[in-house]
């Protein structure tokens, strides 16, 4: 039924919580927008959800039951930061995942790295740090994954490269999976997005369909954002 | 199993062939000490020991920087992101490094005899004076016996006190989130568990009547074989069983304990 | 492909289809876009390319065969009715606007003269 549940989901590092009772169900077939200012609990969540990370309190469930490895195969969760081994080269990341995942598609993989311009026998420590950028979408939209999670995947990417991006990830979108998107480029990102959720101090603020927040409001989900945001 | 074992070996792909030459390098130190013989037999003895302890330190300190260095650092993030359980990582991890281990081994064993051969060259027969007058005492069924038993318990020790010292990491890391004081808090548990293991596997031998076979060994020296298979056996026993349990461990908490 | 985030972005995507169909870039009965090509194209949601053609089946512009994709209405009536009222709705709009200028029926008309 729901592709990601959390219920009065916790983090708390040194008694400091970064996602705070946080409830959440994101449905297949729908592209959700993970917004909020550095700091939110955006990457937090995301983790919580891969699996690199455990609740204080709270669950969470993703796809049915809780993030093992079975589960974790049907994930696949792009960090923000890059983490990739400066030794390999494109080719042997493709390599890597392709071992370990068995919904990796090498071809797709191939593809988008052609066209983003990553040359395959480039080493990871020979990348900049937009193409390591581009690199790591480019995994992550190679997996047929139930839930796509992507931790702002056009910081440091060219314009250019953002449309090659943004494509990858429409055509990623199909009626059985979810995809979650955290990104600051919200103005770029609004057109994609089914759903919008506002994190602020971890805690969930505002949920609701993209459109009609537009139509209700009358306004952009940049001008709401700097609503919420604005105290 | 074999993919992450694949990826431990894709890791250290400049690592073991610089070890491996810097083993060669030392040895070869070692034989010009030999071929000169006299005081140049000092270089020799330095060497050969600084080869033996090298070599078996290497690949424990090898698999604790490693582990260390993917719990800590984002690069550990693709490792982790797998759909592969804790148990299942640390476990290639505890078997990569009994590879590297048995290894090293085998390099040191083939090294040592080379030097053995040199020194019986060079030497005037050194090396076999030196095994004859030692197998003279003991029986050369003895003799083998005991190189036998010496280089696999050895290796069987070091593949404990290595997953002794992955636990001590993993340990620390799940309990301490900071960065900062994790290498003392390890290094603390390493030695404690390491001393922990020595005094079981000591407690064990005494259990199965140690003392008493020493002392029947002194009277009757044929005894001797019937007791090193013994005791070959409970420590074997002992380190396996130690580093089996360390590595369920180091498993259980990194895929259900630890933040990365 | 730029567009006004305060207002839905499928009414705005439909907008631009219509126009294209009015300008007869698009065929009549001829086979449309799947949804996914339409998202891809314009960069929006899948879903909102999927809203965007049930939004234009009710004004009867379109239809979805099951299994075949959306054609394009065979009916140049529908057409021509959508194109007379694209163009009313531009006059609305300029004489609202030229109203809101100041200017009189006449200075509109002269304008409009002058323009052409």
């Amino acid at each position: 039924m729901y592709n990601l549940v959390a219920t009065r989901l916790t983090k708390r590092y040194a008694h400091i919580p970064a996602v705070d009772d946080a409830t959440l169900a994101l449905r297949p077939g729908k592209i959700y927008g993970l917004l909020g200012p550095n700091g939110s609990g955006k990457s937090t969540l995301m983790k919580l959800a891969a699996g690199l990370v455990h609740p204080s309190a709270g669950e969470v469930r993703v796809l049915g039951g809780p993030v093992c490895p079975a589960v974790r195969a049907q994930v696949a969760y792009m960090p923000t930061e890059p983490y990739f081994p400066g030794f390999m080269s494109v080719k042997q990341v493709g390599a890597f995942h392709a071992d370990f995942f068995a919904d990796f598609s090498t071809d797709a993989f191939k593809r988008l790295a052609e066209r983003m311009e990553l040359s395959m026998d480039m080493k990871v420590s020979q990348l900049s740090s937009g193409m390591e950028a581009k690199l790591k979408l480019a995994v992550a939209a190679s997996r047929d994954a139930k839930l796509l999670m992507l931790d702002e995947p056009l910081n440091g990417v060219d314009l250019l490269a953002r449309d090659v991006i943004l494509s990858a990830i429409i055509e990623r979108a199909d009626e059985n999976n979810t995809i979650l998107i955290s990104s600051h480029l919200i103005d770029v990102m609004e057109r994609v997005l089914d759903e919008v959720i506002f994190l602020k101090r971890g805690r969930v603020v505002l949920q609701g369909e993209a459109e009609a927040v537009r139509a209700r409001h009358g306004k952009s989900i940049v001008d709401l954002y700097r609503e919420v945001y604005a105290s | 199993m074999m993919k992450l074992l694949k990826y431990e070996l894709q890791r250290r792909r400049t690592l073991l062939p610089g070890a491996a030459i810097g083993m060669l390098f030392i040895e070869g130190a070692a034989l010009y000490g030999i071929y000169r013989g006299g005081n140049w037999n000092t270089l020799a003895i330095a060497m050969t020991m600084l080869l033996a302890v090298g070599g078996l330190l290497l690949p424990m300190l090898d698999a604790v920087t490693k582990l260390y260095a993917d719990y800590k650092q984002k690069q550990g993030y693709l490792l982790f992101l797998t759909p592969q359980g804790g148990y299942r990582i640390l476990l290639a991890k505890t078997v990569f490094g009994a590879l590297e281990i048995a290894a090293s081994m085998l390099l040191i064993c083939g090294c040592l005899a080379l030097s053995a051969a040199l020194l019986d060259r060079f030497q005037y027969g050194a090396a076999t004076a030196l095994l004859s007058s030692v197998g003279a005492q003991m029986g050369d069924a003895l003799t083998t016996g005991m190189l036998f038993t010496f280089v696999g318990l050895a290796a069987l020790q070091m593949i404990a006190q290595m997953c002794v010292a992955l636990l001590a990491v993993t340990v620390s890391r799940a309990m301490v989130q900071s960065n900062r004081y994790n290498w003392l808090i390890s290094l603390a548990m390493y030695f404690a568990l390491a001393v922990g293991i020595n005094m079981v596997n000591g407690v064990l031998l005494v259990a199965f009547g140690f003392v008493g076979d020493v002392m029947r060994l002194i009277r009757d020296e044929s005894h001797a074989l019937r007791m090193l298979g013994k005791y070959f056996a409970i420590s074997a026993g002992t380190y396996a069983v130690w580093a089996a349990a360390c590595t369920a461990v180091s498993g259980r908490l990194a895929g259900r304990s630890i933040d990365l | 492909m730029e567009y006004d985030s305060r207002t839905p972005i499928y009414l705005q995507v439909a907008d631009m289809l219509k126009l294209r169909m009015v300008r007869g870039e698009l065929r009549p009965g001829g086979k449309l876009p799947s949804t996914r090509a339409l998202a891809l194209e314009y960069g929006v949601n899948p879903n909102t390319a999927a809203r965007i053609y049930d939004e234009m089946e009710a004004l009867g512009l379109c239809r979805t065969e099951r299994g075949l994709g959306t054609f394009m209405t065979n009916d140049e009536s529908v057409v021509r009715a959508l194109r007379r009222q694209m163009a009313e709705k531009l006059a609305r709009d300029f004489v609202r606007e030229m109203t809101a200028l100041g200017y009189t029926k006449e200075q509109m008309k002269q304008a409009i003269g002058e323009e052409l």
